[in-house]
């Protein structure tokens, strides 16, 4: 489904009636307040990608600490780089953090919800009691050994997050999968003889699918605090890559002398994350809204 | 006779995504001490609203007009907390669904005696006394025992039995009972009836019995109104209605009940159409849809309450041939 | 005893071990002979070997995996390399910082969420409502990190009320440690207390729509009474599991905000075990903070038992 610029008010309004998804998205606030978010996320990334006011790794030591200005709109840090383009350039980090691990998470996570909800019997117990386990075993721990044992950097603790939320997904796709199963017109194809594989891909998937896209959307939001706080105790991304996490633990250091720093690394995750748990939200309401009301 | 209640134009409207749809018109009944009063009619028709309106437990953001008289008081302009003192003193109720009714976590003794420690500043012992007595007046097996569990111990005809108690143990004026036995098995609908209308009998409050059976309320009923989409269609005694059902939809109504001793096969006679929806009604009667009887004036007229017999009125603009055709 | 709690207990053992061997894999793993880690890079090849002989470092995984185990359970501990002390006596020192910590912070989230949620239930759609809400889905955006150096730059730096950090320790006075620990308690408890107001809310206003709800509104209590006297209890039903997992998460968070804070309990040993290679010290912490973990979800079942009668009468 595309949707059109919106061109004059009456184009608005009649793209807000009814009872379609994009209608009902229109009307939702907190999903238009989300999804305006999550895009400014998205467009700093892609814009840093190309251009930035500065070169967010120069240093300029005649330059340190400079308050906001014309020329730099947040300041300079403590090596005199402008913050505006650090902030800017740090977004890309959070968007590989999110994207990568929730891939690893989605795919191997659903892949084996289906399994259970397909095959049932001891592999349906396998699966749920390791996620059951996963989920007994607190995150952030889970993430701080794995990136101890593999040796900080940011793959690995994209990894880490990533094999944290293979469980989640497990569980939640083998639920909603076990649904799917119960109706009749699974039941119609099984009697016309198709396989359990060939029902799942074709019947299964497609129905779960928007379940698991808001999902994917809250574990997103999760995995850039995750990468965060791994960055900010300095086993997540290296210098001199740019990261909201890293900022905020250099800033530390440095309260006394400018407090600022600590500020707008931090702001950038607050609003990030809000941005993406409140598209999730939405999205969960405009798809279903039954299922708002379920959590 | 002493008038105990008295609605007067009671009308509802409640606010739904469809926008504002008016659940009661114009609903107007007296109800004297010691008589029951039957409101019949199919599920949507307002019959739970009216009950609702009088207990002042509407939905959120729902709106009233008219007036429901207790005694001469209006309880429609009472606030919520001078509603709160007459609710489950002077005006009680049971619900249809006694397996949710009741709150799973609190023992029977304690939700029963609740009413009592609220209005009557009972003390713990003394409303636990009342209860157990209670208990055993809406005949509970092993009352002693029964006060102490929680209410998935008990069957669903032993939990209603405990509603009842609940909604007596002030000894109100009125009980409203909306369709007290429909969740429950054939063989214990009759002897949960005959209790409620016991102790009606005994106690001389006024019951009004909210009923999509015809048939319980032509047992159980003095008075009868049928309602149909929000509005009271017919209404009168209940020897006089039974007698000759008036109006097309009553007529109805009665012609869809299954008799014993009726052949083989005689077929069931169904009212074509489905009930409307309360937030879409179109204008004039709200029944020109399904009667058999509809004409062009029936679509731009809501027919008025008219005699038909003596303390008999219907709503239809065609009485006479309706009862021509009777 | 019962089948619901031999069944709990079972799980609750059982994930020990799971979590036992989790741990002990994820060292394996871990890079660096332990042995160059204690005599320091400097050491002769050959006094390395020997002492990874005698320490039984070239030894299969399984038996030294059985020989952690065996040792735990006969609660016998390894001396930590780099503290040159037995496990324990580092743990204890720091447990009684981490769990008090983690314990306050729960204190802050039942009542920040308690109020807030119930305050916006009660005013369910209404301005009240949409505020609280608002504010909680930015408790939930803030990393606690952020906020624990914020609360620092506010209350440390800008008014001077608190130390920007450390711990002086129980013996400086009770009022003086346990104002060490509040910054890091709300740094910890606005996040999850911003959880559970929405959980708690939500429960609420799910069981507000259950009939004996009306059945107590029928009996002539105001919506105040029926919200304190039924409403709430069977509210908590749920809200006592996530409280369970957000008790899990306050004490892994530890990890996180005591390095914020720069005090000496359990997460920051961890975290610097792992700097220091102390694989010892790492997987004791570890498999301590599993077992605290498991036990209170552990203890939530059994406080379920207590909530509600009908799982007293099927399996208690």
């Amino acid at each position: 489904m595309s949707m059109q610029q919106a061109q004059p008010a009456s184009l608005l309004s009649r793209l807000t009636r009814g009872n379609g998804f994009w209608a009902r998205a229109l009307r939702h606030r907190s999903f238009l307040a989300g999804g305006f978010l999550s895009l400014l996320l998205v467009l700093m990334a892609v814009v840093s990608a190309f251009w930035t006011p500065y070169d967010p790794t120069k240093m300029n030591f005649r330059l340190r600490f400079a308050p906001p200005s014309a020329e730099h709109w947040l300041g300079t840090d403590h090596f005199g780089r402008d913050l505006f383009s650090i902030i800017l350039t740090g977004a890309q980090n959070s968007i590989l953090v999110g994207v990568v691990s929730v891939a690893i998470g989605l795919s191997f996570g659903v892949a084996l919800g289906l399994l259970a909800s397909a095959r049932r019997g001891m592999t349906e117990e396998l699966v749920m009691r390791f996620s059951d386990f996963a989920f007994a075993f607190p995150a952030i721990l889970l993430a701080v050994m794995f990136v101890a044992a593999l040796g900080p950097g940011s793959a690995n603790a994209i990894l880490a997050i990533g094999v944290y939320n293979i469980p989640v997904f497990a569980r939640l796709s083998r639920g909603a999968a076990n649904a799917v199963w119960t109706r009749e017109y699974i039941l119609a194809a099984r009697t016309a003889g198709k396989g359990r594989l060939r029902i799942t891909i074709e019947h299964v998937l497609p129905n779960i699918l928007p379940v698991i896209i808001v999902q994917a959307t809250i574990q997103f939001a999760l995995a850039i605090l995750a990468e965060a706080a791994l960055s900010y105790l300095g086993l997540g991304a290296q210098p001199p890559a740019p990261s909201w996490g890293r900022m905020l633990s250099e800033a530390q250091t440095l309260i006394y002398k400018d407090p600022m720093l600590a500020v707008y690394p931090g702001l950038a995750i607050a609003l990030s994350v809000l941005g993406l748990n409140l598209l999730g939200d939405g999205l969960r309401d405009i798809i279903d809204p039954r299922l708002s009301r379920r959590r | 006779m002493e008038t105990v209640l008295e609605a007067d134009r009671l009308t509802v409207t409640l606010q739904t995504a469809a926008g504002p749809a008016r659940a009661v018109r114009d609903l107007s009944f007296s109800l004297q001490r010691g008589r029951c009063l039957g409101i019949v009619g199919e599920s949507g028709c307002g019959k739970s609203m009216t009950a609702l309106a009088i207990m002042g437990l509407l939905p959120e953001g729902a709106h009233t007009a008219g007036r429901v008289l207790l005694h001469g008081e209006d309880l429609l302009a009472l606030d919520d907390a001078r509603m709160c003192a007459i609710r489950g003193d002077r005006i009680a109720m049971i619900f249809q669904e006694p397996m949710t009714s009741l709150n799973p976590l609190h023992r029977i003794g304690d939700q029963v005696g609740e009413a009592l420690r609220l209005h009557k500043r009972m003390g713990r012992r003394e409303a636990w006394e009342k209860a157990l007595f209670l208990l055993e007046r809406v005949g509970i097996p092993d009352p002693h025992r029964r006060i102490g569990q929680y209410p998935h111990q008990l069957s669903g005809g032993q939990r209603q039995r405990v509603m009842i108690a609940m909604a007596l143990a002030n000894e109100p004026d009125v009980l409203i009972a909306d369709e007290p036995t429909t969740a429950l098995d054939v063989t214990i609908q009759r002897q949960i009836l005959d209790l409620i209308q016991d102790l009606a009998a005994e106690t001389g409050m006024g019951l009004i019995l909210i009923s999509h059976d015809l048939g319980v309320i032509a047992e159980n009923a003095d008075d009868v109104l049928v309602m149909y989409g929000g509005m009271v269609v017919e209404q009168g005694s209940s020897e006089a209605i039974f007698r000759r059902f008036a109006h097309p939809y009553a007529q109805g109504l009665f012609a869809a009940i299954p008799k014993l001793g009726a052949g083989r096969d005689t077929r069931l006679r169904t009212i074509p159409g489905t009930v409307p929806d309360i937030a879409d009604l179109p204008p004039g009667c709200p029944f020109q849809n399904r009667c058999p009887r509809a004409e062009a004036v029936c679509a731009v007229t809501v027919p008025p309450m008219e005699r038909v017999g003596e303390g008999h009125r219907a709503a239809c603009l065609f009485l006479d041939k309706a009862e021509a055709g009777a | 005893m019962s089948v619901f709690l031999f069944k709990r207990l079972l799980t609750f053992l059982v994930t020990l071990l799971a979590a036992s061997m989790l741990t002990f894999a994820a060292l394996e793993l871990l890079p660096g002979d332990p042995a160059l880690v204690i005599l320091g890079i400097d050491a002769s090849p050959d006094a390395v070997a020997a002492l990874s002989r005698e320490m039984g470092f070239d030894q299969p995984a399984w038996l030294r995996y059985a020989r952690w185990i065996g040792g735990l359970l006969q609660g016998e501990f390894a001396d930590s390399y780099t503290y040159k002390v037995p496990v324990w006596e580092l743990i204890r020192d720091r447990l009684i910082i981490t769990v008090p910590l983690a314990v306050f912070a729960m204190v802050l989230t039942t009542i920040f969420a308690f109020l807030l949620g119930i305050y916006a239930a009660s005013r369910h759609n209404r301005p009240g409502d949409v505020l609280v809400m608002g504010f909680s889905q930015l408790g939930i955006a803030v990393p606690n990190f952020w906020l624990a150096i914020l609360l620092i730059v506010l209350f440390a730096v800008k008014l001077g009320w608190f130390k920007s950090g450390g711990f002086p320790g129980w013996d400086a006075g009770f009022w003086e440690a346990l104002k060490a620990l509040l910054l890091p308690a709300i740094a910890l408890a606005t996040v999850q207390g911003a959880i559970l107001a929405r959980f708690t809310r939500s429960s609420l206003l799910e069981v507000m729509r259950e009939d004996f709800v009306r059945t107590a509104r029928a009996k002539g209590l105001s919506r105040r009474a029926v919200l304190w006297r039924h409403v709430l209890r069977n509210a908590l039903i749920p809200v006592v599991t996530i409280m369970g997992l957000q008790f899990a998460s306050l004490l892994a968070g530890t990890i996180v905000v005591e390095n914020v804070f720069a005090i000496p309990g359990l997460g920051r040993l961890i975290f610097q075990s792992i700097g220091n290679r102390d694989i010892v010290v790492v997987r004791d912490v570890v498999l301590m903070l599993a077992a605290l973990v498991v036990a209170i979800n552990f203890l939530v079942d059994l406080l379920y038992a207590v909530i509600d009668p009908r799982l007293k009468a099927h399996d208690i």
